[in-house]
């Protein structure tokens, strides 16, 4: 294990001189709408943010060369500790590019709030999901079916997540697609996204929320809008409804909990489970 | 005692006075924090009885006039100490103590009655908010009230030295601040509470 | 029934139950107790011990007691930090679950980053600020001798508390800021919150008493003609970051007290049911959270500005502006504290708000870092260590800086918070900033505590080291979180995560050698301390008032109290007395020196303040009455005790003077 760990070192170097092994997940390859924009965002963020950095990290080497004790090229000016011009400069300086950053990031933060519809035409897919110790379940509210660990939706399409939990705060994250958001109890957060491309996301709990967190994992299939009809026909056809029996049994906490599929669920699940929190009596569990 | 006892070049009056003051204004970001919190939670009561109902102003009333006449007779106990009257002075403390000391009855009494009536500090958010700010207050009075009877003793004992005089002004402005926290709580919690 | 209100929870079962922990853990600390108590009492130094050191009110060696504190902790949680970067390393792909299990791990990070804030950082804040600053502004002692000495006590209590969670019960599991509802009855029903609480809220007295302690030293006790831009930079640094200290860690002592009450008392301030409100938990946490992650790096930024004048031999560049610089950062950090939960879903304009507040602060921090690269301009800079540090500073707090700056933009937040690329970040701030900025004040101050310079050959390695190894063990964690690897994970399933975790690991292991390093300096510096000798008192051609004094200075400090016209004081006489043509002169007009007596008060109130917290954790009530009862008994006693000050005598002072001047002459 550890000597395949050590040749992985030797790709990693490799990697780092013809970058393209290793940084092969996360935003870093982003897949959706949402995740795109952010990858783009985080690059121009960083070249803005570079005027800046190079000039000090030269100067300050420049300036370590250049005024050493044992470099007698310059004069030394005890006195020298203030110009107006140029402090004016730098207070100038990162002043602008932290204006520009600002109008950006007041455009950037409305445009890819998470809660707002992506302003693409079509019909929306809602799919609710519910962070439990320490398994996702989502529930499709349409096609009325649940499922554990898993998620379908068709490519191309906009997705709306509505998120809550019946645990600690944990948080919704598909990095290739979208960004976090917060899980809580009692409380609806939403997500929004579109996935460009066919295929399987990793998705994943952000949220330390106890001894299961590291496993919290989903799946996350964008397919064709015909493979997600078969999905849907596929789970309706299995024996096991969620129903408000079983699914105290799924609140109880599991590590590492496998795909699991539920053919029906009762009407306003997510609803239910979320006002266990704010009404008296209303425990599911 | 020594009799060589000198004035702390360190602990100058003016430098201690200023800590003084600081700590005040610790104490103040501490119940600043509290109301918030009792402000964010107040409504929440989904579950349990309100305290509404439960509240009876004219009691509160009787309860903040103990406080505030408390106040009234430390201020007396002051004027003792400029005029150097030992005796009266810890007379005067004494009495801020008893009516300090009613007051912290009184409210403790009102506790019981609102746990009676079902309105514990567990039935919700609001209620835990609503013991916890009234009930640190009540705290802070009654450790002020153990700081009355020590500077009482250290008067009949020591009598009126710069120390004890400099601890009497400490005691004064926490007395103080107590009274107008206090009238925080009785508009804010009480006096909207019951609206 | 007795037994219960004394005991509490308490039991033989609360020892741990893994073989590792208990022979491995409980081997190290018996022994190390041993050790202590037996060479203690060989030496026969128990009343030496006693006198000048527990019961000793000199903010110099208070100063020292809390540096030592701190680098015993920063060895416990550095060991800990290379036992989950293996974990770490060795735990990737399906089914590796490396040698941790995830309650141990938890309890790993949680115990990290809760020692390395409060009892590594915040110690050397106020071991540092308690050795220079009554130096530098010209005072005998800070305006509270036994104050301090309570705050130190306190400090030291809740690290032996902390110390004993490994073998007494367990830590929490929550992160070090416990989030509620995570750290609430129901999710966390064990003893680890409870220690996180008691812990914390008994050195938060200690940090907020501290804090007073010092804001009034400041302003009240500076000598003549100092006034308050005449101040040194450091000195006004400090006297920024003791302000946040009491104006934000009132509300942590409120929200830990809140959780208290939720966790013994069954109230529903953070509980998700019965109206309760997580939300408020994160708010309030934070609130205090972020002011003091400036109160951290603040004191640091007095540092580099100290530093950077000595060594340049040349006046800070732009004063008056770092003094505007430091106070509008302390400002700004109590209006960012959103910043760190823009996931929660709070809405665009309030995200947006946040971000553009935490962007803002880039600003008066770039102005100093160019204030600092102006004031080496035309210098004529000596690379001593300090110095050194400064050089690492610049590039990874720049670094640092910009991914800062760069999560504060909401939509990228949404990408890289809780993940390694954050780790990264913060990490990138407190070490490359605070923890290097402490290293280069330890170094550059070190003579004026122990009367000899650290041996920079040694001193180079160990920097050498900790800079490589800093950036080995953090720079991949860049890359990591934005593929998505997230922080708290104990193991992950996605195999190109390893490469980049093993360097880490490395990184980690090569910083563990730096700080070795550092301790082979430290004893080969003892070893050969007369060759290391500062007679002059001025190693570093100095600029401010503390290196007017002999080293190691008197314990009364200055045997007369200076009177200054300028800033950098000092360095002007100095001038003048080189035009004069000869060196320091003694003022021999010595007279009786007012000082503050040792006080035992500060050690007792804190061993029976730990001792309550010890009892509340484990609901051992009568234990726990006792100990607040005996608080009070023993404040009131000493309040009793008039007879708190004497006088030193002049020809006490003469004679120590004159050692010096004899010295100082050769």
């Amino acid at each position: 294990m550890l000597s395949k760990g050590f040749m992985r070192i030797v790709y990693f170097f490799i990697g780092l001189i013809v970058s393209d092994l290793g940084f092969a997940a996360g935003v870093l390859t982003p897949k959706g709408f949402i995740a795109k924009q952010q990858h783009k965002l985080f690059f121009d963020t960083v070249s803005l943010m570079l005027i800046v950095v190079i000039p000090v990290v030269v100067m300050s080497f420049a300036f370590a060369f250049e005024f050493s004790k044992k470099n007698r090229r310059w004069k030394h000016t005890p006195e020298w500790s203030h110009n107006t011009l140029l402090e004016a400069f730098w207070w100038g300086i990162p002043t602008i590019i932290i204006l520009i950053l600002s109008i950006i990031t007041w455009n950037k933060t409305h445009e890819l709030d998470p809660y707002n519809k992506i302003a693409v035409d079509g019909e929306v897919e809602v799919i609710e999901a519910v962070a439990l110790r320490w398994k996702w379940l989502f529930i499709y509210p349409k096609e009325q079916i649940a499922t554990i660990n898993e998620i379908y939706f068709p490519v191309g399409k906009q997705i709306e997540f509505h998120i809550t939990a019946d645990a600690p705060m944990s948080a919704f994250d598909i990095p290739e697609l979208c960004g976090q958001i917060y899980a809580m109890a009692g409380m609806r957060t939403r997500q929004h996204l579109i996935a460009d491309n066919i295929g399987v996301y990793e998705g994943l709990n952000t949220q330390l929320n106890g001894d299961g967190f590291s496993e919290m994992h989903f799946l996350a299939h964008a397919v064709t809008e015909g493979d997600f009809n078969t999905w849907v026909a596929k789970i309706k056809s299995k024996p096991e409804p969620l129903t408000l029996a079983n699914y105290k049994e799924l609140y109880e906490p599991t590590i590492a909990a496998p795909v699991s599929y539920y053919s029906a669920v009762p009407e306003g699940m997510f609803m239910k489970i979320m006002m266990q929190y704010m009404e008296a009596d209303s425990w599911l569990h | 005692m020594n009799s060589k006892v000198v004035a702390h070049a360190h602990n100058s009056d003016a430098a201690d006075i200023l800590g003084f003051w600081l700590y005040i204004m610790t104490d103040c970001i501490l119940f600043g924090t509290l109301f918030a919190v009792y402000l964010v939670l107040h409504t929440s009561t989904s579950y349990g009885p309100s305290l509404k109902h439960l509240i009876d102003l004219n009691y509160v009333l009787g309860e903040t006039m103990f406080l505030l006449l408390s106040n009234f007779a430390f201020g007396l106990a002051i004027i003792a100490s400029y005029r150097k009257k030992g005796f009266m002075t810890s007379l005067m403390l004494l009495l801020t103590f008893a009516l300090g000391l009613a007051f912290v009855f009184m409210e403790v009494k009102e506790f019981i009655h609102l746990v009676h009536e079902g309105y514990s500090w567990d039935v919700s958010g609001a209620a835990s908010a609503f013991f916890t700010l009234v009930g640190t207050h009540g705290l802070h009075v009654s450790l002020g009230l153990i700081w009355i009877l020590v500077v009482t003793m250290q008067i009949m004992t020591m009598g009126l030295n710069g120390a004890v005089t400099r601890r009497l002004t400490y005691l004064g402005l926490f007395w103080n601040f107590l009274d107008i926290v206090w009238i925080f709580v009785f508009s804010v919690v009480y006096l909207f509470g019951a609206i | 029934m007795i037994e219960q209100l004394i005991f509490g929870k308490l039991s033989l079962d609360v020892f741990p139950k893994d073989a590792l922990t208990l022979y491995l853990g409980g081997g190290l600390l018996f022994s190390g107790f041993i050790a202590i108590v037996g060479s203690l009492t060989y030496f026969k130094k128990w009343r030496y011990l006693w006198e000048e050191w527990v019961c000793t009110v000199d903010h110099k060696k208070i100063g020292i007691m809390y540096i030592v504190v701190a680098f015993v902790m920063f060895f416990r949680a550095l060991v800990q930090a290379m036992i989950m970067r293996s974990q770490q390393a060795i735990a990737v792909g399906p089914g590796h679950t490396g040698f941790m299990t995830p309650e141990l791990y938890n309890q790993f990070f949680s115990e990290h980053g809760v020692i390395m804030i409060f009892f590594v950082a915040m110690p050397l804040i106020f071991g540092l600020i308690n050795l220079v600053l009554p130096l530098q502004i010209g005072a005998r002692d800070v305006a509270y001798p036994y104050l301090n000495s309570l705050s130190f006590w306190l400090t030291a209590v809740s690290a032996g508390l902390i110390m004993i969670t490994l073998m007494i019960g367990n830590f929490e599991r929550a992160g070090w800021l416990a989030y509620a509802p995570l750290s609430g009855l129901k999710y966390s029903p064990d003893v680890g919150v409870d220690y996180f609480i008691w812990i914390l809220q008994v050195a938060g007295v200690g940090s907020l008493l501290a804090g007073i302690n010092f804001i009034v030293t400041i302003l009240k006790m500076r000598c003549p003609g100092m006034t308050l831009m005449k101040m040194p930079i450091f000195v006004w640094a400090s006297f920024c970051s003791m302000l946040l200290v009491a104006l934000a860690f009132p509300i942590l002592t409120v929200t830990l007290a809140l959780l208290a009450l939720d966790r013994t008392m069954d109230m529903h301030f953070f509980t998700q049911e019965m109206g309760g409100n997580i939300m408020m938990y994160i708010n309030l946490i934070w609130a205090w959270g972020h002011p003091e992650v400036y109160i951290l790096v603040l004191p640091v930024f007095g540092v580099f500005s100290e530093i950077v004048a000595t060594f340049s031999r040349k006046r800070l560049f732009g004063y008056t502006t770092m003094v505007w610089a430091i106070l509008s950062i302390g400002f700004l950090s109590f209006v960012v504290w959103l910043h760190h939960f823009f996931t929660m879903g709070a809405g665009a304009n309030v995200n947006a708000f946040f971000g553009i507040m935490t962007m803002i602060i880039a600003v008066p921090t770039g102005v100093k870092v160019f204030n600092w690269l102006f004031t080496m301009y035309r210098g004529d800079i000596n690379f001593s260590t300090p110095m050194l540090w400064m050089m690492a500073f610049f590039s990874t707090f720049a670094i640092g800086g910009a991914t800062g700056v760069i999560m504060a933009v909401p939509p990228i937040d949404f990408q890289t918070h809780n993940s390694l690329f954050l780790v990264a970040h913060f990490h990138n701030v407190i070490i490359g900033g605070v923890v290097f900025g402490f290293f280069a004040g330890i170094t550059y101050w070190f003579p004026k505590v122990f009367g000899f310079v650290l041996d920079e050959k040694r001193g180079k390695y160990a920097f050498y080291l900790w800079v490589v190894g800093f950036y080995v063990a953090f720079m991949p964690l860049y890359p990591l979180g934005l593929m998505g690897a997230m922080r708290r994970n104990y193991r992950f399933d996605n195999l190109d995560f390893q490469p980049y975790l093993i360097v880490a690991a490395i990184g980690a292991l090569l910083i563990f050698a730096g700080f070795l390093c550092q301790l082979w300096q430290l004893f080969y510096s003892i070893k050969h301390r007369d060759r290391l000798r500062d007679k002059t008192g001025d190693p570093w051609d100095g600029r401010t008032l503390e290196w007017s004094l002999s080293s190691p200075a008197p314990f009364y400090n200055f045997a007369h109290i200076p009177d200054v016209s300028k800033i950098d004081d000092f360095w002007y006489k100095k001038q003048e007395w080189e035009r004069a043509g000869g060196g320091k002169p003694q003022n021999t007009a010595y007279e009786d020196i007012h000082m503050p007596r040792s006080t035992p008060y500060g050690f007792i109130i804190s061993v029976l303040a730990g001792l309550f917290g010890f009892s509340m954790v484990w609901h051992m009530w009568l234990p726990a009455i006792f100990a607040i009862v005996s608080i009070i008994i023993a404040v009131v006693v000493k309040s009793f005790n008039l007879d708190t000050d004497y006088y030193v005598k002049a020809s006490e002072v003469e004679e120590i003077e004159n050692l010096h001047f004899a010295e100082y002459k050769s």
